[in-house]
């Protein structure tokens, strides 16, 4: 089956219907009025909806994340600690600046979390390491702080960071120690039963 | 670079390890904006915080721990949730102007708003079938809005479709944490420190707390609201009240102003500009409540509750994925406390709505040190009023003799002036309320009911109904909280006088809106309402003209009752339970009177009193011992 995809400048793509599921927006539109006409993207113009095409279409056999754990500080979590990203993946998102943030909103607006995971984390390793000046040139992000300010800056960036070097020696299981899942109080729990009225 | 929307930026930070946010933070304005006003160091303080004080290996004692995350804190002072300030709405919301063309106008005057008003915005051609979907895909892509995702914009009357991501979120560890924390052993200095700690980023001397702060937690499950109560002069922890979401009905007797969804509570210091007063050694708490009638009350000239914290949360079902939010003010500006209310009630304040979440509560109270062997058919109205009011109006009228006349609007309920609590005496807690809450305790006369017997089916007793207005009220004996240390001579002054209370009708726009849509008055058969004087001075004023209704209690008990202008009566047989519903829109007081007197005189063990305030109806219930005969309840809905 074969669903019809329109870009913000009207170039009409047909893809899989199971490629086109991998978009949570899709898959709802196509779950309440059917594939009976093309869907306008607004948001996505053709060159961005080609690549995100080209991703769903290799990834179109994998599991749809599970709504509970792709949510919420866990998520975070999550992005943060999957470490492998496949060859694939790597090769398809290395690719210009200005296009991978147009993937990333792309991803945001048609919900594809994979993708959008993809993206963010690739854009975090970026900025990973780099001092705030290197990200200003990264990015080409104008400084817009007047020179008082910066200097304020950098002195409380020095003083956390002492101090955050302080506290993660303190801390046995270092930064990345896995938080543990917090019991909901038995009160609580006891709230949880269905109202009364 | 292309600027990325907000929530993508804050997608995207939130995969950074907790120092490289921070340095981010001073990558360029916007992001900094971004940063400060997002969950993400929320969450990564909550993350720190949870791995160093559940380790018990760290050699660091609590107090030390706390200090270095406090001077964490320090540093993002800044850290503030008036996002309205931090963001100019296009840079937060990019797809806002892109749906106005695909929106029809949605514009709802305030006053017509109310909980569960739902509104529904087919775009661009797709059904409104969508609107079903997961509310959550319906935000994220502009589909279906819905009021409880909008943020109203009481200043301008306008609604700003907000998206989840917006929303002020707060995990609900920091409800944990608070538990864990308070069970340490705590160093004289550290309740300022943990005060610090849950403040977020405050950083100022004891005097600065003042005027803080409310911690409200919603998740999925429970609503947990804090109240850290600081005592100012000592800048000690004083109390902390949590409730769980399901007991918020359950709630309002103790702080009958919360509104579940939008309300800011303060706590500082008992001042009263008006009257001079600035007396340190109270604390009071102020709950500003954010509600359409604000917008009645605002003059001009002084700012109004609305304006010192505009905060408004959304609903709790908003929450997804365990996400809760938390609303917490730095020390806002302590607006005077009559600061809201500054026009006297007259007669031609038409526009004057007050609802029964502003005017006050009243409970009725059986008192036993009154009336220690029921025979004098006495009752109390307890309403608790700041002490510092009365006192402005002792000095006012220090020549006259006679009974001083207190405002309606003086004993309501800003200023926290009115904590009306349980039927469990349990009224005022001085630690918490401070000590100059003063309880008027009106002393109203009890009807003779007729047997329960003649309740089903007969018209109501003919007896002359209760005259709770304008009766003279003395001031409870026994019951204001100790009043020793460190206040005004000019107080026993206070406690001496008789006060007057009246009742004014100021419901007079909902019978307006009543008469408008008399069709769709809910209640059983009840018959419209009617305009009536404004101020009341006795219920047989306004004397019932023989209207009978019956309406069906859920037990199958009858419910009869007349139906005055000012007061609807219903005789209610309780039989096992009874539930009904009463019509919001005609209520403003809700007294229960129980026949049986040795039932009240054990104060009602096992009656609960719910009222849901944000709710159309009012859900009311009684329970009834299996132990306990049968009695006649009597249901007295002041309209």
């Amino acid at each position: 089956m074969i669903v019809s995809l329109v870009s913000s400048d009207g170039k009409l793509y047909q893809v899989d219907e199971a490629v086109a599921r991998r978009s949570g927006v899709i898959y709802t539109v196509l779950e309440d009025i059917g594939n009976q006409k093309p869907i306008p993207l607004l948001n996505v113009p053709s060159h961005v909806l080609k690549q995100v095409i080209e991703y769903c279409e290799y990834h179109r056999t994998d599991p749809l994340p599970q709504d509970a754990e792709w949510s919420g500080p866990a998520r975070a979590e999550l992005v943060r600690r999957k470490a492998v990203v496949s060859d694939w993946d790597k090769k398809f998102i290395d690719c210009d600046q200005t296009l991978l943030f147009e993937i990333i909103q792309a991803a945001s607006y048609l919900d594809i979390k994979p993708l959008l995971d993809l993206g963010c984390k690739t854009v975090a390793n970026m900025m990973t390491g780099k001092s705030v000046e290197d990200i200003r040139a990264l990015f080409h992000i104008e400084n817009d702080f007047t020179p008082e300010e910066e200097t304020a800056m950098q002195v409380e960036r020095s003083e956390f960071e002492s101090l955050y070097n302080i506290m993660i020696k303190s801390m046995a299981g270092g930064v990345n120690a896995p938080v543990t899942s917090l019991p909901i109080p038995g009160k609580a729990r006891r709230r949880l039963r269905a109202p009364h009225y | 670079m292309k600027r990325l929307p907000a929530e993508l930026l804050i997608q995207v930070l939130t995969a950074l390890p907790f120092p490289a946010v921070l340095r981010a933070r001073h990558v360029c304005r916007y992001w900094q904006k971004v940063i400060q006003s997002s969950v993400i160091l929320e969450y990564h303080v909550e993350l720190e915080a949870h791995r160093k004080t559940d380790n018990p290996e760290s050699t660091l004692s609590v107090v030390d721990r706390l200090k270095i995350l406090r001077k964490h804190v320090d540093a993002w002072q800044n850290l503030s949730w008036s996002r309205r300030d931090l963001f100019d709405l296009k840079d937060v919301f990019p797809r806002l102007d892109a749906l106005k063309p695909y929106l029809p106008e949605v514009k709802i005057p305030l006053q017509d708003w109310h909980e569960g008003h739902e509104i529904r915005v087919s775009l661009h051609g797709f059904p409104s079938t969508l609107a079903q979907t997961s509310s959550r895909n319906c935000l994220r892509d502009g589909l279906t809005l819905q009021t409880r995702y909008f943020i109203i914009d009481a200043e301008q009357d306008i609604i700003i479709f907000s998206e989840p991501y917006f929303l002020p979120t707060q995990s609900p560890w920091r409800c944990v944490r608070l538990q864990s924390l308070s069970t340490v052993g705590i160093s004289p200095d550290e309740p300022r420190v943990l005060y610090r700690y849950l403040c977020g980023g405050f950083n100022g001397s004891v005097e600065d707390i003042l005027g803080d702060f409310v911690l409200l937690s919603l998740t999925n499950y429970e609503c947990t609201v804090i109240a850290i109560v600081v005592q100012w002069t000592t800048g000690w922890v004083v109390s902390k009240l949590e409730f769980p979401y399901r007991d918020i009905d359950e709630l309002y007797p103790t702080m009958a102003f919360l509104s579940v969804r939008h309300f800011l509570v303060t706590i500082g210091r008992g001042s009263d500009s008006s009257a001079g007063l600035d007396d340190p050694a109270c604390s009071r708490i102020a709950v500003y409540e954010f509600h359409p009638v604000h917008r009645r009350l605002n003059d001009e000239d002084v700012p109004t509750p609305l304006h010192v914290a505009s905060y408004l949360l959304p609903d709790s079902q908003s929450l997804r994925g365990g996400r809760g939010f938390s609303l917490r003010s730095h020390p806002p500006t302590i607006s005077p406390i009559r600061g809201w209310s500054p026009k006297p009630f007259t007669e031609s304040a038409d526009d004057w709505i007050l609802s029964i979440e502003f005017a006050s509560e009243i409970l009725e109270q059986n008192n036993d040190s009154l009336d220690p062997d029921g025979s004098t058919p006495t009752r109390i109205i307890q309403i608790v009023t700041h002490a510092s009011t009365l006192l402005r109006y002792t000095s006012a009228n220090t020549s006259s003799s006679g009974p001083i006349e207190v405002s309606w609007e003086d004993w309501g309920l800003e200023g926290a002036r009115c904590f009306p609590g349980h039927s469990h005496g349990q009224i005022l807690d001085p630690r918490i309320y401070g000590e100059r809450c003063a309880i008027l305790a009106v002393l109203v006369e009890e009807v003779d009911y007729p047997d329960s017997s003649d309740i089903p089916g007969t018209p109501a007793p003919t007896e002359s109904p209760e005259g709770i207005q304008d009766v003279q009220g003395t001031l409870g004996v026994g019951q204001a909280p100790a009043m020793g240390n460190g206040l005004d001579p000019g107080l026993d002054d206070v406690f001496s006088r008789i006060f007057r209370l009246y009742m004014y009708d100021f419901n007079q726009a909902r019978v307006r809106r009543a008469q408008q849509a008399s069709t769709s008055v809910r209640g059983p058969g009840w018959p419209p309402l009617q305009a009536g004087p404004r101020v009341i001075h006795s219920l047989e004023d306004s004397a019932p003209q023989g209207d009978t209704i019956k309406c069906q209690a859920v037990d199958g008990g009858q419910i009869t009752g007349r139906l005055p202008y000012v007061a609807t009566v219903i005789d209610v047989l309780v039989t096992g339970f009874c539930s009904f519903d009463i019509d919001e829109e005609r209520l403003i007081f809700l007294t229960v009177r129980f026949r049986n007197s040795a039932l009240s005189r054990t104060r009602v063990p096992s009656l609960s009193l719910r009222y849901r305030r944000q709710c159309r109806f009012f859900w009311y219930r009684i329970y009834r011992a299996p132990s306990l005969p049968m009695r006649t309840s009597r249901l007295t809905i002041f309209d």
